[in-house]
Order: C-alpha cells, then sequence, then structure tokens
C-alpha cells in the first residue's frame, strides 16, 4: 500500500503512469496518481497538463502511454462508467439554441434518467437559475453558463465530478454558492477533481491539491504539507515583538536563520528549519524580556507554494 | 491601513515607435488576409487545400512543360500544341470556383465568428478600410492563382520553342495581356458574389458550399432553362458570363455558353457582371456598417 | 430509444437552424423551377423527357450532393470543433448509438431539404402533364443518393475541418469529370446509385438516362443495398473512431 499523498486512500479514480503527446509536444508525462471522496484541486500554470489531464479522466482523450480506471473500469472501453461521472469542461459546450431547462433535460435523458423533468429541476435550482430556466442559453452571460453547465454535469447524481475551471465567469456570489455546492458533495463522499487558477477558491475548497507543471506531477498533498516538503527554499515567518532590533539581532546569530528584515515594527525572516526557530523563538524573548505576541507563516498560502513550485522548473 | 503608495518599475517600456495609424492598419489586414488564405506563418495542416488547389492548377502545365522539354532533349519536335490559354482558363474552372468559395469564407466569416471584428473596429479603421483591405487580399490570390499557370506554361513554352525564347514570347505577348483581362473578369465576375455569401454565413463551410452551390446549380437550371426557351434566364448564369466574355478576349470558342445560346451579346455579360458585383458591394456594406 | 431520438433531434435542430434552411431551399427547388417554366407549352411526352435532361440531372447530380455535404459534414464535424461533442459522448450509450443517431439526424436534416426540392420537381413534372408517376420513385431516389451522401460525409466531416472543400472536389472532380467520363466507373458515383433507383421504378427512364447512368443497371433494390452497405461501414468505422481516437 502506497503512502504517496498523490495517491488517495480510498481511490474511485486511478491514474496509472499516463503520458500524452500531440506530435512533438508532451503534455503530460508519466502522472501517477488517484482521487478518492472529498475535493482535489487541480493547479498548475498555463500549459502545465491540466486539461488534458481532466480530458484523460473523462475519456475524451486517449492517453498515449498508461491507464486510468474510474472505480475499476476504464471510461474508454465501458460507456456505463458515465452512469455515475459527470464532466463540467472548460470550452462552452452547450448548444445556444436550447433553453436552460431544455438543455439540462437533454443531459437527464442522455444519461438515462427515469424522470428527466424532475431531476432538471432539483439540477437547475441547485445553481439558482430557475428563474432563468426558459430561456435560451444563447442568452445567457458567462457566468450563467458556467453554472448551467454545472446544472447538467450534476442532473444524473454522479459519484464523480469533474470540473475544469467551472468557476470562471461567476460573479463572487454565483462563486460563493457554486463553492458551498461543491463542499456539500464533497462532504457527501462523492469524488470531486476540480481545475482551476483561482488560488484563493481552490484554498477554500479542496482538502487535497495537485500541483502540475510542464505536464509532470510536481507536488501533491495539503497545502502546508507540500510547502513543508519544499525544504530547499528557506520559510517565511513573521513575528510580533515588542522590541523587535533586539530579537532581530539576537535571531541573526542563530545558524537556522538565513535572513532578517525588521518593516514596519515586524521583524520577518527567513528559516531553513521551522521546527528549530519553533523550538528556540519562546526561550529567546523569555532571555532578552520582550514580549511575543504573533508569530505567522507568510509563505504557506497555496499562491506562494504555487509561485515556488513554477520557479523551480 | 496605510496611505503609502507605491509604483513597482517591471521592465515594462512603452512604445516608443512611429504610430502609422490607418496605412499602417491596411496594409496590415491586407498581409494577414494573404496569410490566412495561403495558410502562411500557421500550422502545415491550414496550407493542405489552399496549395493543394494551387497544386492543382498548376499541375497541367508543369506537366507540360516538363513533357516538352524531355521531347526535346531526345531532339523530338518539342513544338506541341498543348492547351491555348483560354482553354486552359477553362480546363481550371471548376477547381477556380472551389478556389475562391475558400479563399472568401476564410477572409471574413472567422473574424465574425471570432469576435476579432470587434478588435478591428478598436483600431484607427473604419469599415471600407476593413473591406477594401479583405477585397484586396481576395484579388491578389485570386489573380495570381489565374496568372501563374499561364505565365508558367508561356514561359515553360518558350523555353523549349525551336525559335527561341524571346521571339516564341514576343509572338504570344498578346496572350498575356489577354490573360491578364480574363483574371480580371473572372475577379469581378466571381468574387464580390462569394464575398457576400461569406459575409452572411455563420461558418466557413457553409459559405464555401453556398456559393458553389450557387454556381453549379445555378448552371445546370439556366442551361435547362435556356435550352427549354426561356432564354430571360441565361442572365442568371453567373457562372458563364465570365466564361463568355474570356471566348471574346481572346476571339476563341470553347463552346456555346449559355448567354450565348439564349442569343445575347458579350456586352450583356458585361453589365450583368457589373451588376452583380455592384449589388454585391452595396450589400456587404450595409451588411458591415452594422457589424463595424 | 429516448437518448436516440433526442440527438437525432438535436442534430436537426442544429443542422436547419436559422437562415439556413431557406438558403438550402432555395438550392434545392431551383430544379423545379426548371421544370415548371421549360416544361410549360409541351406534351406530356415531350415534358417527361425533358423532365429527365436537364432538371433531373440537375437535382440528383449536383443539388443531391451538395446539401449533404453542408449538412452532413456538419454533423459531427461541428461538435467535435465546437466541443459539443462531449454533451452526448460522455454518456452511458454506446459509441454506435450515438453514431447512428448523428447520422440519421444528418439523413433527416439533408432529406428534409432534398426531399422537399425533389417532391416539388415532380410536381412540376406532373403540373406541367408530365405525368405523376415519377413522384414516390423521385423522392425514394433522393432518399437513397442523400443517405449515401450523408454517410460520406459525416466522416469526412469528423475528421477533416475543411471537409466541405474536399467534398466539392469529390463532388465536381471525380463525380462530375471522372466518372462521368469513364461509363464504367458509374458504379462507384455515390449520385448515380440513387438515379438507379428512380430509373428502376420509373417506365421509360432507363433508356432517358442512359447516359448519365453509365454502366450502372437500374436497380432499387441493388440502390438500397449498397446505400445500406456504405451506411454500415460508415457507423462501424466511426464508431471505432471514436473508442481509438481523442475526441476532442
Amino acid at each position: 500500500m502506497t503512502t504517496s499523498p498523490a495517491f488517495a486512500a480510498n481511490p474511485t479514480v486511478a491514474v496509472d503512469s499516463v503520458s500524452k503527446w500531440f506530435g512533438q509536444k508532451v503534455a503530460v508525462s508519466d502522472v501517477s496518481c488517484s482521487f478518492g471522496p472529498g475535493i482535489t484541486g487541480i493547479l498548475g500554470p498555463n500549459g502545465a497538463g491540466k486539461t488534458t489531464l481532466l480530458r484523460m479522466l473523462s475519456g475524451l482523450l486517449v492517453p498515449s502511454e498508461g491507464s486510468i480506471a474510474i472505480e475499476g473500469d476504464s471510461p474508454r472501453a465501458d460507456t456505463d462508467v458515465y452512469r455515475r461521472f459527470g464532466l463540467v469542461p472548460e470550452e462552452s459546450a452547450v448548444y445556444g439554441f436550447l433553453t436552460a431547462r431544455a438543455f439540462v433535460e437533454a443531459a437527464a435523458v442522455l444519461s438515462g434518467m427515469s424522470d428527466p423533468r424532475a431531476a432538471a429541476e432539483r439540477a437547475i435550482e441547485t445553481v439558482n437559475l430557475s428563474a432563468s430556466a426558459e430561456r435560451e442559453i444563447g442568452e445567457f452571460s458567462k457566468g450563467m453558463r458556467q453554472r448551467i453547465k454545472v446544472a447538467a454535469a450534476l442532473v444524473h447524481d454522479p459519484d464523480i465530478l469533474v470540473l475544469d475551471e467551472p468557476l470562471n465567469g461567476t460573479d463572487p456570489v454565483q462563486r460563493a454558492q457554486l463553492i458551498d455546492t461543491f463542499r456539500r458533495l464533497g462532504a457527501e463522499g462523492r469524488t470531486l477533481i476540480v481545475s482551476s487558477h483561482v488560488l484563493a477558491e481552490v484554498e477554500r475548497l479542496a482538502d487535497r491539491v495537485l500541483a502540475m507543471v510542464d505536464g509532470k506531477l510536481a507536488a501533491a498533498g495539503s497545502v502546508e504539507a507540500i510547502r513543508a516538503a519544499m525544504s530547499d527554499i528557506p520559510f517565511k515567518v513573521r513575528v510580533e515583538v515588542d522590541d523587535p532590533r533586539r530579537l532581530g539581532a539576537a535571531l541573526m546569530a542563530a545558524d537556522y536563520v538565513r535572513s532578517v528584515t525588521i518593516e514596519d515594527g515586524r521583524v520577518h525572516l527567513e528559516s531553513l528549519d521551522l521546527s528549530a526557530l519553533g523550538h528556540d523563538l519562546p526561550r529567546l524573548t523569555v532571555d532578552l524580556g520582550i514580549r511575543l505576541t504573533a508569530v505567522e507563516p507568510e509563505d504557506e498560502s497555496l499562491e506562494s507554494v504555487f509561485r515556488y513550485l513554477v520557479r523551480r522548473r | 491601513m496605510t496611505d503609502r503608495g507605491q509604483v513597482f518599475d517591471l521592465g515594462y517600456k512603452p512604445y516608443e515607435g512611429e504610430r502609422l495609424g490607418r496605412s499602417g492598419a491596411v496594409p496590415a489586414i491586407y498581409r494577414d488576409g494573404l496569410r490566412r488564405v495561403l495558410g502562411f506563418r500557421r500550422r502545415a495542416r491550414s496550407k493542405i487545400v489552399p496549395w493543394s488547389l494551387i497544386a492543382l492548377a498548376l499541375f497541367p502545365a508543369i506537366i507540360f512543360v516538363t513533357l516538352s522539354v524531355f521531347l526535346a532533349d531526345f531532339g523530338a519536335d518539342a513544338d506541341l500544341e498543348f492547351f491555348t490559354a483560354p482553354q486552359y482558363f477553362e480546363l481550371l474552372s471548376v477547381v477556380t470556383i472551389l478556389f475562391i468559395a475558400l479563399a472568401a469564407s476564410e477572409l471574413l466569416v472567422p473574424d465574425r465568428i471570432y469576435g476579432t471584428l470587434s478588435v478591428y473596429a478598436s483600431r484607427p479603421l473604419n469599415m471600407w478600410d476593413y473591406i477594401a483591405a479583405r477585397a484586396a487580399s481576395l484579388a491578389t490570390v485570386i489573380v495570381g492563382f489565374l496568372l501563374v499557370p499561364q505565365v508558367l506554361l508561356l514561359v515553360g513554352q518558350g523555353a523549349v520553342a525551336n525559335e527561341g525564347f524571346f521571339s516564341y514570347v514576343g509572338d504570344h505577348s498578346d496572350d498575356l495581356w489577354k490573360s491578364a483581362l480574363t483574371a480580371l473578369v473572372y475577379l469581378i465576375a466571381y468574387a464580390p458574389l462569394a464575398f457576400l455569401i461569406a459575409s452572411l454565413a455563420q461558418k466557413p463551410s457553409f459559405a464555401t458550399g453556398i456559393y458553389a452551390g450557387v454556381m453549379f446549380v445555378g448552371s445546370g437550371a439556366t442551361s435547362g432553362l435556356v435550352d427549354s426557351g426561356n432564354d430571360i434566364f441565361a442572365l442568371a448564369a453567373l457562372d458563364h458570363h465570365p466564361r463568355y466574355l474570356r471566348d471574346a478576349i481572346f476571339d476563341s470558342n470553347i463552346q456555346a455558353w449559355i448567354p450565348e445560346r439564349a442569343g445575347f451579346d458579350e456586352w450583356v455579360s458585361l453589365v450583368v457582371i457589373v451588376v452583380v458585383a455592384a449589388i454585391s458591394l452595396l450589400f456587404i456594406a450595409r451588411r458591415y456598417r452594422v457589424l463595424l | 430509444m429516448k437518448a436516440f431520438l433526442l440527438i437525432v433531434r438535436l442534430t436537426v435542430r442544429q443542422l436547419l437552424g436559422g437562415k439556413r434552411i431557406w438558403a438550402l431551399g432555395a438550392l434545392a427547388a431551383l430544379p423545379a423551377v426548371v421544370m415548371f417554366f421549360g416544361g410549360r407549352d409541351r406534351t406530356a411526352e415531350d415534358a417527361f423527357e425533358f423532365f429527365h435532361e436537364a432538371p433531373l440531372a440537375t437535382m440528383f447530380l449536383v443539388v443531391l450532393p451538395i446539401i449533404p455535404l453542408i449538412l452532413g459534414a456538419a454533423a459531427l464535424g461541428d461538435e467535435r470543433r465546437q466541443h459539443t461533442l462531449s454533451f452526448i459522448a460522455l454518456r452511458p450509450l454506446p459509441r454506435w448509438n450515438i453514431v447512428v443517431a448523428k447520422l440519421t439526424g444528418a439523413w433527416v436534416a439533408s432529406f428534409a431539404v432534398t426531399g422537399s426540392g425533389s417532391l416539388l420537381l415532380a410536381v412540376a413534372l406532373g403540373t406541367s402533364g408530365g405525368g405523376w408517376g415519377p413522384t414516390l420513385p423521385v423522392v425514394l431516389g433522393a432518399a437513397i443518393s442523400t443517405l449515401a451522401y450523408a454517410a460520406l460525409f459525416i466522416v469526412l466531416g469528423y475528421l477533416f475541418e475543411r471537409a466541405v472543400i474536399f467534398g466539392l472536389a469529390y463532388i465536381f472532380l471525380w463525380e462530375a469529370v471522372f466518372t462521368s467520363s469513364a461509363p464504367g466507373l458509374a458504379p462507384a458515383s455515390l449520385g448515380r446509385i440513387g438515379l438507379s433507383a428512380y430509373a428502376a421504378l420509373v417506365d421509360g427512364a432507363p433508356r432517358l438516362l442512359a447516359d448519365p447512368l453509365g454502366s450502372l443497371a437500374p436497380g432499387a433494390g441493388g440502390a438500397i443495398l449498397k446505400t445500406a452497405f456504405l451506411a454500415a461501414l460508415v457507423v462501424a468505422g466511426l464508431s471505432r473512431l471514436f473508442v481509438k481516437r481523442d475526441l476532442v
């Protein structure tokens, strides 16, 4: 049994040594990971291979090498997989001439639902589009199209949902509502795989993150764990004390401190060993007779992690 | 909350060069049109169709010239009678329609469906600038498509002619200006309608198909109508008017064209061509006044 | 079945929506216009003979290929290039089911235009005194040719972005020039398949259509079988492509 954070504990989607190339361009290179119940975020800069990976998971692309299994079945070989699978693609993959209700009902019919109308109503209500259900999708704004795509993907109650940039074009209220919906689905034990550039939202949404750079898996796990694993990059920490200069001078002598800056009455330091810092800092402040009011990491955000990962290539 | 602000120098350098305005924008759209039709600076795949059609147009001339050179090497009489200039134009009639259909749709349709028309509208351009630039691109590729094979044939035949290259070309120099005039007639006859259809269609494939349909179905229909005594319908033989005029220019008689069978003189065909072109341009202007 | 019919309806709506149906309908109506004006003031026999010249030839050899080319090439090609293919492909439906539904939709959409045109043509013949006998055969022949072309061009449209140009080259170079010049090649022309079905069902038609038919013997059953075989081949091939190749 593997303990790598790239692999989920109870996987529903398994990716085994998957690569994809288009002519001379390698879009995804030897990626192995798995996804299980809960929300997994896939991050990466433009061209990292996120959409290509998601398209292979969905069965839209054939892996050049490796295999993908959804609950043990290949999406290319067994279309029954799609009874339990939903996709919100990045592109505007909608029929503009259909009304929102007709579009979601069509999705329900194609998925074999016994009562497509009721299923469509529920799905449309979930994304708060009931008031616009009789309008043609061609008249919709980008955010509304995005929501109707989510409704169409949810209509058949899938256990596995792949969402490629699902928050694109949505306003803050719509985004918050969709995030709540996704979190609820994840809490229900469904497998959600979300790709996004909106790091703040992914941070709120995902329990677990896979980062891709240049077609390869660059990191996996929780944000904190990924950051902790980057032991070659000094951690940035902000310390608030009532005498920053004295603390700064004392910290300069420590061999686990790379740099110290005093700014706006706070001490900003870079350290390669957080545990040594955490051990020494209280003792130092007591010895110096200064009051310690706050210690906060400055680069444990997803954005910082993301920047470090991209910078490393 | 701090009330200080700071601007960071990210190395941004403003453009210091000359701003050309309309005089730069129009040629830029013209050059873009040429690249778009011929697939230059684009993936290899986008070159396949236009260059296949161009190859089809050049192929007979290349074969004939090669044959003539081959025969001349063996001391055989290289003064073979191949296609005359008007016959060569006629040989290319189907391919010409296909090429014009392709070029017109590639020039106009993508700008509308991908939203780049609004990018042009935000530049120092007006509607006429845009249409003129695109029309110039279309004219260039059509005239090139029609004339290059003729020039190739003339030069090739001249190269193996018994009387010598310059003598041969001098004797056949009439063919050059007549070919140029024919190319112009074809341009005015075919291009505006192709442009009009492309300005209305939502997809390049639809524009191409409808234009080809109008030309080929129209030919078949008007032929049947004229043969059954309804001569007035000969005016709608859009595909035959330029070919009728071509035969007048070259003083040749490839076949009995529909307007000819209906008893119309060549000037009637010229009038029809000009009127259709004018009406097409009027509708194109109306369409783009709304869009731009 | 519901999903199948839904895909057919969606396809027809996609292909015939908007103003394009009028442009296509106008093209398809031209042979009828020719028959109407050309068949006036003729005897019944003359009208019948005239029908088998320009109007019928234009219908079967020009109109019938172009309409399914434009619509058939768009049926799957547009879905693929506009990324809506994922909407129907990522469903618990067998691949062949989806392909058959798309082909049926393309055929229905094309035949709505070509069938109307051929019916109008037959009506023009009937009202000119040439007889009503060819009505059903011409519509049947149109149905057969339309299906054959739709099957060919749906594949072309799926594989190539500029399928219409390739299709036009096929129609106006291969069929109009090569198979017309060499009577022995007539069986290789899809337009003549429908014409041969028509000719087998109308007295006197084989004689009048000897030139365009070339070496192809009239036969409705044979035409239907050939078309069904072509359609089956296309369905098998496309279904395999759906499984083996990328869908976007």
